[in-house]
């Protein structure tokens, strides 16, 4: 009998350490101290909101920037686990989606998920809000420095006009070049029409001697700013931004239309912090904390509930919160159809942009 | 609880703990060795085959890799005067030719595309990880990533192109879809799930029987950590459809220049159809233990069984011996040591039985030898108390068995002075044995016995006290002969002295007469020799155990006859002419003879008495008759002395049942005595039948008895009144013989006398009606006929209608018939037992030791003479005759059922 005792305290034993052991392991995991990867555009977060986080949350967040869309998609491709939060805009969200590079988030985690606008829940390019919670939206339009230009501008053709041979500027992205491409000669920027598309090529190519360049948003402003550029393709938020500084800046909504887009936050698939991140999401949810980012960035934010604290200068800003006839004007960055057009759309503007680049040769900032 | 102690239950453990779980034992390491060594000859094959595939995959994307390599190295691509189409010719041919990638991409160093053989990317290629290393001089193969539209997986294989002086030019860029891995990977199949399996270093399948799960993470981690962590190995995991797995890998460790990517190549396998032949085995080995085990167990069963069987027969056997039966059985006898066990048990339960009835029979033979001897026997136990005793003993004492057993034996012992029981036992222990120790028994009434005790202890090997064994011989018999034998020796030795004194007187005148006188003398002295002789035979008698009456009639009356035949002869003058003097003598010589004859004889009669050894032999009698035949024979003495001899009855016959003999014996005895003390008057004879008695009243006219002797009337040795003189002396024992007889026959003897007038002795006899007497002559007959183990046919003659036929004769006729009837049936039969009924006309015969059909013969010869004898009296027609019998105890076991039977 007394051998039974022994086996069963063994047993026992065993069984202990089993439970504790659980323990230990999280135990250590705490003492591990978590370090939050965020990737967002350059200047796009309100210092203070980052350091209100770290503060009462503990997390540490490393913040790392982009200033071109493709730069972070292509990081982000390349390092997966290297990232936690990204801030991913409309235009290239469902593929990131579809090239599984994103997490799939609870909204249940998200407390403050309540405060987003209803006009941003449930988009097309993110079906049930599955993968991103929308952060800051905006129109890519034109702006207009009035101390040179004095007519009226309302046409993306304009970026043809002679007048303003070298005086011109788009962003460089393709994407956003198509759409001008493809609106200015009256169809859908989200058109995958090879015919439509050809049209378009031909008709940037033929531009190619008039603009100054392609550059990224920060380079575009400048230059307008320093009336180097008196009329390029740039985003409202940072028309705005400068408007403050600068009083001869105008943004145009084009009559064409313009594409209209979402910045979301979003949580890479192989990210370590998730649990992290979703604090981190949610805490830039709070409306206040919104409002803050909302106040620095002077952009149009998603976040309702923010309204209330923020400045009345960002709210009451036409060109952050154009009429509803100039948003009728907007639409989502979604080419139509199927696989096999799409796939088609990206090889034409691919080489379409091979020979873009060829052609203005390469700005670099 | 008796199961757990069997032998069965024994070996059955022994069995299971030497041969059932070593065999499992040993099934269960060959097992475990068996599929140790299955499953690494499947994990071998499995993981060769990996290697195989690997080496494949790894062969092609190193040829990718040196494609590019090359492409970047051509000449064409290289020079700057090239254009581009040219340049896209050459790129185009290689991705032609090749089949391996699915767009090749021409770059500036600023990263961009300058020719494209699809255009078939996504975004700007300045910004992939690719384009950077390959800008800085190396060749470089990206993670897979996923292209969309339509969704594939893929890797761009970079390389720089480099320009004199080793800057880098440009960079060509190949794009090559998974799909080419994924083909080499499909052709492998094995068994029905069997698939390869490819993931990236971050654990993505890359190659993957699920397409929907590409570029996901390994499902689940447990297989993702084991991939991920080992350069090589085997796992076994669960997957998301809940199937048991079971995956070979190795990495794939590149080719050449190629140094690899961190993927893992697997071979998955349903764990089910993995290891097929591994549970295949271990069926196989299950089926073979059950079979074994089987075996085993029926081997036990048998085993146990033979074992077992022979055993419990010989434990029955054994319980039924221990129970007694030691009846001879056939027992099967096997040919082992259990075989023999069963021999030697037999031999033993024979040696056993023989021995058994060996003690049955001694101990049958004790008993009987206890049971029927004349002392009496006590054994007591260790505490003195009576364990048992013997009937003589019971007799002795008048205990029934069953009042006197566990009795201490103080309890019926006289304790006195110089006796007690406990003092007994102390010398009796210490010595062993005591003989003829003389003590008083006290009987159940109190009365005390002497005793003659002979004491033994018997002990058992061991010197353990078992019992005591007492033997008592009564000594009042004894003593009583001692005494009376010494008052007979020194009557004798007076007698002898007076004969002695007396011869010598005679022999200074027998000196004279010189033969004759020497020839008594030598008689004489031979005869006084010869009482001397028997004198001394009589002192033995005590010492003697067998009958000492016997001894007495046979030792003393065969000298006194001798002498008495001498004397005889001298007085009759055959020796010689005897004088008168001389004859004088000799007669009072041969009278003295004759007397202590009789004195003897009389002794010997009362011995026999008081012994009981008298048997009466009874029949029915007229008391009358004989009477008057007694008094006949006094008619001559009588007469001589003047005396007158009546006899007075109320009835002419009186008929009792008795023994003649001793009848005439005790008339002849008292009417000898009235003679003998009667000079004148009379002697009466007197019967006077009654109701249930008859009463004999023998009255004289004699001297008489002085009233203070009357009371000594029938001592023994008692002789009063008696006048010296000439004529025949009485021996002292005629009335206390008398009394004994009458008493025998349950009758009352008393005596009444006036000194001078006259004495009466009277004596009463049971008197019962005809039949009872009959029925009592009928049961006596029976007990004769046990004691002696005979057989009895009673037969009885009786004469039909026997109140008509008294009237038409004189009842002496009848009579006379029937005397002459009797007469007839004696001499036939030789028979002296019969018996007639006068009064109801009937004859009884009893026959002893004839059987039954013997008796019908019988009966028929009686009838045909009792036939003849009415015929010669010319009566037959008025007489007839009915005769029955019956035998005992064929037909009947009592005298009631025997007569019954013989009349009917």
């Amino acid at each position: 009998m007394k051998r039974i005792y022994i086996y069963l305290c063994v047993l026992g034993g065993l069984l202990g350490m089993n439970l504790i052991s659980p323990v230990f392991l999280m135990a250590q995991n705490k003492k591990q101290e978590a370090v939050l990867k965020v990737y967002n555009w350059e200047d796009y977060f309100d210092k203070d909101a980052i350091k209100g986080f770290e503060e009462k949350t503990g997390i540490k967040v490393d913040l790392s920037t982009f200033d071109n869309e493709e730069e972070m998609f292509s990081e982000v491709q390349s390092h997966l686990e290297d990232h936690d939060v990204i801030i991913v805009s409309s235009d290239i969200l469902s593929q990131m989606i579809e090239m599984r590079l994103l997490s799939e988030l609870d909204l249940w985690d998200i407390s403050n998920f309540k405060n987003i606008n209803h006009r941003f829940i449930n988009p097309k390019y993110d079906p049930g809000n599955k993968h991103s919670v929308p952060y800051m939206w905006g129109i890519t339009g034109l702006v207009v420095n009035r101390s040179f230009i004095k007519e009226n501008v309302d046409s993306w053709r304009s970026l043809w006009d002679v007048k303003y041979k070298g005086r011109t500027a788009l962003l460089s992205d393709i994407d956003e070049v198509m759409s001008i491409g493809l609106l200015s000669e009256g169809y859908s920027f989200n058109s995958t029409d090879p015919m439509q598309l050809d049209a378009a090529a031909e008709k940037l190519l033929s531009q190619t001697n008039l603009i100054s360049g392609y550059f990224d948003i920060k380079t575009v402003i400048k230059k307008v700013d320093d009336g180097k550029v008196w009329l390029a393709q740039a985003y409202n938020g940072d028309v705005m931004f400068a408007m403050q500084e600068n009083k001869n800046l105008e943004f145009v909504v084009p009559k064409e239309g313009a594409p209209f887009w979402v910045d979301n936050f979003v949580i890479s698939r192989d990210s370590k912090n998730k649990k992290q991140a979703i604090m981190f999401i949610n805490y830039m949810l709070d409306p206040q904390v919104s409002a803050k980012n909302a106040n620095y960035l002077w952009y149009a934010n998603c976040n309702m509930a923010a309204a209330a604290f923020t400045n009345k200068e960002i709210i009451n800003s036409s060109v952050l919160y154009p009429s509803e006839v100039t948003l009728q004007k907007c639409s989502l960055f979604f080419p139509q159809g199927g696989e096999e057009k799409r796939a088609q759309r990206v090889k034409i503007i691919n080489k379409l942009w091979s020979q873009l680049q060829l052609r203005i040769g390469h700005q670099d900032k | 609880m008796r199961f757990f102690k069997s032998l069965g239950f024994k070996i059955t453990v022994y069995f299971i703990l030497v041969g059932i779980i070593p065999f499992f034992l040993i099934a269960g390491l060959v097992y475990f060795k068996i599929s140790v060594d299955i499953r690494g000859m499947l994990e071998r094959h499995m993981d060769a085959l990996v290697l195989q595939v690997g080496n494949t995959v790894d062969q092609t994307i190193s040829n990718a890799y040196w494609y590019i390599g090359a492409l970047a190295d051509n000449p064409v691509i290289k020079s700057k005067d090239k254009s581009f189409k040219e340049k896209l010719e050459e790129i185009q041919k290689v991705q032609d030719f090749y089949r391996l990638f699915e767009d090749i991409t021409l770059l500036d160093s600023k990263g961009v595309v300058l020719a494209s053989t699809a255009y078939n990317y996504r975004g700007e290629l300045r910004f992939k990880q690719w384009f950077q290393e390959a800008k800085s001089g190396k060749t470089f193969i990206s993670n897979v990533y996923v292209v969309t539209a339509p969704f594939r997986l893929v890797f761009t294989v970079a390389s720089p192109i480099l320009g004199k002086g080793g800057s880098v030019e440009g960079v060509i860029a190949g794009q090559v879809n998974i799909d080419v891995i994924r083909n080499i990977a499909d052709s492998v199949k094995i068994g029905k799930t069997g698939r390869i399996l490819i993931i990236d270093g971050s654990g993505n399948y890359l190659v993957y029987r699920l397409g929907n799960f590409l570029f996901e993470k390994m499902y689940p981690l447990q297989g993702r950590k084991a991939l991920l962590d080992a350069p090589k190995g085997f796992v076994e995991y669960r997957n998301r459809e809940g199937v048991d797995r079971v995956c070979v890998f190795r990495s794939l460790e590149g080719y050449g220049e190629y140094k690899g990517l961190g993927w893992k190549i697997g071979l998955v396998q349903d764990k089910k159809e993995a290891f097929a032949i591994l549970a295949k085995t271990s069926e196989y080995l299950v089926f073979a233990l059950i079979f074994g085990m089987c075996v085993i167990l029926v081997l036990l069963a048998v085993f146990i069984y033979s074992l077992l069987v022979p055993i419990r027969t010989l434990l029955r056997e054994t319980e039924r011996v221990a129970q007694g039966d030691l009846s001879e059985r056939q027992l099967e006898i096997s040919d082992d040591e259990i075989g023999d066990l069963t021999e030697s048990f037999k031999k033993m339960t024979t040696s056993l039985r023989g021995s058994r009835e060996k003690i049955l029979q001694t101990s049958k033979y004790l008993k009987s030898v206890i049971s029927n001897m004349a002392d009496s026997l006590v054994v007591l136990d260790r505490k003195e108390a009576v364990n048992m005793v013997n009937p003589a003993f019971l007799n002795l004492l008048s205990y029934k068995e069953e009042d006197i057993i566990g009795r201490p034996f103080s309890s019926f012992v006289l304790e006195e002075e110089s006796f007690s029981a406990q003092g007994l036992f102390k010398r009796l222990l210490k010595e062993g044995s005591i003989y003829n120790l003389e003590i008083n028994f006290i009987t159940k009434n109190n009365q005390h016995i002497s005793v003659s005790l002979n004491l033994s202890v018997l002990r058992d090997t061991l010197g353990k006290l078992v019992c005591i064994i007492a033997i008592a011989r009564d000594m009042r018999q004894i003593n009583e002969l001692f005494s009376k034998e010494k008052e007979a020796r020194i009557k004798l030795q007076v007698f002898s002295e007076g004969l002695e004194k007396k011869v010598n007187e005679r022999t200074q005148e027998l000196l004279t007469s010189q033969e004759a006188t020497l020839n008594i003398l030598d008689d004489l002295e031979k005869s006084r020799a010869e009482l001397e002789q028997s004198n001394a035979e009589l002192r033995k008698l005590d010492k003697l155990k067998s009958d000492f009456v016997s001894t007495v009639s046979h030792e003393l009356r065969t000298p006194l006859s001798i002498s008495k035949e001498g004397v005889s002869l001298i007085l009759d003058g055959v020796l010689g002419q005897v004088n008168v003097e001389q004859t004088r003598v000799l007669s009072i010589a041969r009278d003295n003879i004759d007397r202590l004859a009789r004195i003897i004889d009389g002794l010997l009669d009362i011995s026999k008495i008081e012994a009981g050894k008298i048997e009466l032999k009874k029949r029915l009698v007229d008391i009358v008759a004989v009477a008057r035949q007694i008094l006949s024979s006094f008619e001559l003495i009588t007469k001589e002395k003047g005396i007158e001899l009546k006899l007075e009855t109320t009835q002419p016959d009186v008929t009792v049942y008795v023994d003649p003999d001793r009848i005439v014996q005790i008339l002849t005895n008292l009417v000898g005595n009235a003679v003998k003390f009667t000079d004148k008057g009379y002697i009466e004879i007197a019967i006077r039948p009654k109701d249930e008695i008859v009463e004999c009243c023998i009255s004289d006219t004699g001297i008489g008895i002085a009233e203070e002797n009357l009371p000594k009337v029938f001592g023994k040795f008692e002789q009063f009144g008696r006048v010296s003189g000439p004529g025949a002396k009485g021996t002292g024992l005629g009335l206390a013989i008398t009394k004994a007889f009458v008493e025998m026959h349950k009758g009352r003897i008393w005596v009444e006398s006036k000194f001078g007038e006259g004495t009466k002795f009277i004596f009463t006899l049971p008197r019962k009606p005809i039949k009872a007497m009959f029925r009592d002559f009928v049961s006596d007959n029976i007990k004769d006929a046990i004691k002696r183990h005979n057989k009895l046919t009673l037969i009885t003659v009786s004469i039909l209608d026997f109140e008509k036929i008294k009237e038409q004769f004189k009842p002496e006729e009848l009579s006379s018939v029937l005397i002459d009837m009797e007469q007839v049936l004696r001499t036939k039969v030789h028979s002296s037992k019969d018996f007639v009924l006068k009064d109801t006309g009937e004859i009884a015969v009893i026959l002893v030791d004839c059987e039954k059909t013997d008796a019908i013969n019988v009966k028929e010869r009686l009838q045909q003479s009792l036939d003849e004898l009415l015929f010669s009296k010319n009566i037959h027609e008025k007489i007839k005759l009915r005769l029955g019998s019956a035998t005992y105890p064929d037909e009947a076991d009592n005298e009631e059922g025997l007569i019954q039977k013989a009349e009917n």
